[in-house]
């Protein structure tokens, strides 16, 4: 079942320590057909913590427990390819889509993102229209098209 | 010129040679000796049988002068009696003959009692002659008597005679045979003791030329198939003090002076192959950051700048100052990147001569430098008058202690006022320093990640996060270490960080 038709609002956590970036992300969203909610964590620690509901993070109505993730790599305190690992290698977290947004195409990255599982793996594009567009496409994708894991 | 490679063994050679050489000498003189016997044996037997060939034939001449006389005497009448002279006259000659055989046999020294019985046969001649005179006298009778009387009993001494000299002749060739065979079989042992001295002579100096050759370049082979270039912990296996100074000893020396050479060279490469690879992950990495920092700034411009097009278009004029200031932030985020970047690339090509100062001068200077954001913090530095001295870049040293003292203002933490101490002890060839803040700590997690590039704990902060990358950069340039003591959140921090000090020379860097 998606949530188009449950009426659901997709739930995001978005790990970006760039405050500009996040801002980005929350405006494209805002023009978005589809009701969304997205929960903004600034670094990696805070990201696990949120996923873990550990911490101030234990309040399912103020934190919900997302549908996706989109994670960026370089992030303070714990890098993202580590908060990567940790979800994948988590019994309860591993199901978890999680997507890559960086500014980085380095091969590496990419690499290794997915070495780790990572579900998808997508670069910030410099122009704007681009960038709205992106965010429109994964919020179609992640929220009318894709099945939820956890549906049964 | 005896090489010198065999002069070790040459001492040992000479006296088992010698030894063996007399050995062989003795053995060949006694064989020498043999044969002469040998030589003596059969001339001695060659002897015995000229006597013996004499002796027969005087056997002969006797037994027919003896038969020739019986039959004149036996068959003797008064009618016969003119040819019985004339056979008489026979035997007489044949006397005459054993005369002179018996004159060649006394010329030889063993003539088997032949003086004996000479005697036995001039007696019957000289009794044969008055028999024969007798003849010629025509007295048969008389003649008959003197034979009877006196011819038979000297005819059977003569018999007896010559048995005996036969049977000690037989004896004596018999025994001659003997001595000779013996002779034989002493030659036949000893030519097989000269051939197995010779053998083991030969067989020794083989073993020993082999010991003196063979074995120092087997072990040459073995050093030098053992040896690693590589690594430094194995040397050439073979030892110097060991060697000998012959021609092996010196091609194993040149052996460890090239495999030295090549040790030496393989771990100046390896050193220099370690930096590269070390500067060339520095570069990546500083590349990859680089492209990822600076790109961000961009994004966010040119993002603010569609959403402040669309803000305008709908005239939300709340928005759009806000898109400015983005647009303005990130800008100015960018500015401070790239002046950092410069900052930090400096460090390593610009390098200025190593000065020796007082850390508790140079302290002072950089308070002086920040008494600004010192005042407007509330802020307490302390610090002693007598830190120990520094080799250094002075001005580098300052940038790494203004960067400290800041962060510890920055950090100190909502409603704190900043309590700074500033220590240093000399610690063997170093000097540590201390940069202690009451602020808001660390998490132990976190200490080493304080160091890259860009990285940034806190973003509420204001900060390019080149800060610490830049303070480890000069510390490492000048061959110190630098880190972070903090017992978790809210527990203050402590940056320490080496340098030389200029008091005791430092041994590993040399």
């Amino acid at each position: 079942m998606n949530k188009i038709a449950s009426g659901e609002p997709l739930i995001l956590l978005l790990v970006e320590d760039n405050e500009a970036h996040a801002e980005m992300v929350k405006r494209s969203f805002e023009q978005h057909q589809v009701s969304n909610l997205i929960r903004h964590v600034a670094d990696g620690q805070a990201a696990l913590d949120y996923l873990r509901r550990e911490g101030e993070y234990d309040d399912d109505k103020k934190y919900p427990f997302p549908h996706c993730v989109l994670l960026d790599l370089r992030l303070p305190k714990v890098d993202g390819l580590e908060v990567l690992r940790q979800i994948k290698t988590n019994e309860k977290l591993r199901k978890m889509p999680v997507v890559i947004l960086t500014t980085s195409a380095a091969e590496k990255d990419v690499a290794m993102a997915y070495e780790y599982h990572a579900n998808s793996y997508v670069v910030k594009p410099m122009d704007f229209g681009k960038f709205e567009s992106l965010m429109n496409d994964l919020g179609y994708y992640w929220m009318a098209w894709n099945q939820d894991p956890w549906n049964e | 010129m005896i090489p010198k490679i065999l002069q070790p063994i040459s001492a040992r050679l000479a006296l088992v040679i010698g030894v063996m050489l007399s050995g062989f000498i003795v053995i060949a003189a006694t064989e020498i000796g043999v044969f002469d016997q040998l030589n003596q044996a059969f001339d001695k037997r060659e002897q015995l049988n000229q006597q013996d060939i004499l002796l027969h034939h005087f056997e002969e001449t006797i037994l027919a002068s003896i038969i020739l006389a019986n039959k004149v005497v036996l068959e003797s009448d008064a009618e016969a009696i003119p040819g019985l002279l004339a056979l008489s006259e026979d035997t007489l000659a044949l006397f005459g003959q054993y005369q002179s055989d018996a004159e060649a046999f006394n010329l030889l020294q063993e003539v088997y009692l032949a003086q004996e019985y000479e005697p036995v046969v001039f007696q019957l001649r000289n009794d044969f002659h008055s028999i024969v005179a007798t003849f010629r006298e025509q007295n048969l009778v008389k003649a008959q008597e003197i034979r009877k009387v006196i011819l038979n009993k000297r005819l059977n001494i003569l018999e007896t005679f010559l048995e005996e000299a036969a049977e000690l002749r037989n004896i004596d060739i018999a025994n001659q045979g003997v001595r000779i065979s013996e002779l034989k079989q002493q030659a036949t042992l000893y030519s097989l003791l000269i051939f197995f001295a010779v053998a083991m002579i030969a067989s020794i100096l083989i073993i020993l030329v082999n010991r003196s050759i063979t074995k120092p370049l087997t072990d040459l082979t073995h050093a030098v198939d053992q040896f690693d270039p590589g690594n430094p912990d194995t040397g050439f296996a073979l030892e110097a003090g060991k060697l000998s100074d012959d021609e092996v000893g010196r091609l194993a020396r040149s052996f460890e002076v090239v495999a030295q050479q090549l040790q030496h060279n393989e771990l100046a490469r390896q050193k220099f192959v370690d930096q590269l690879e070390q500067k060339n992950i520095e570069l990546e990495r500083f590349t990859y950051t680089v492209s990822h920092d600076l790109k961000s700034p961009l994004v966010t411009v040119k993002g603010f700048l569609g959403l402040l097009e669309r803000d305008l278009e709908s005239g939300d004029t709340e928005r759009v100052k806000k898109d400015m200031q983005q647009i303005t932030g990130a800008a100015d985020k960018m500015g401070n990147l790239l002046d950092d970047l410069l900052e930090l690339s400096r460090i390593g090509r610009v390098v200025n001569k190593p000065q020796k100062f007082s850390l508790s001068q140079l302290t002072e200077e950089v308070v002086f430098l920040l008494q600004g954001i010192i005042d407007n913090s509330g802020a307490s530095i302390k610090f002693d008058d007598d830190m120990p001295s520094v080799i250094a870049d002075k001005n580098r040293i300052n940038e790494v202690m203004q960067n400290l003292l800041e962060n510890a203002v920055k950090f100190a933490g909502e409603n704190n006022k900043p309590k700074i101490t500033v220590s240093a002890q000399q610690i063997g060839e170093w000097v540590e320093c201390r940069v202690k803040d009451n602020g808001i700590g660390i998490d132990p997690r976190f200490k080493e990640k304080v160091f890259g590039l860009f990285d940034r704990l806190e973003l509420s902060i204001e900060g390019t996060g080149v800060g610490l990358a830049l303070v480890k950069r000069i510390i490492e340039v000048h061959e110190g270490k630098v880190w972070i003591e903090s017992q978790g959140i809210g527990q203050g921090t402590q940056v320490c960080f080496t340098l030389p000090s200029p008091f005791l020379k430092r041994v590993n860097n040399e």
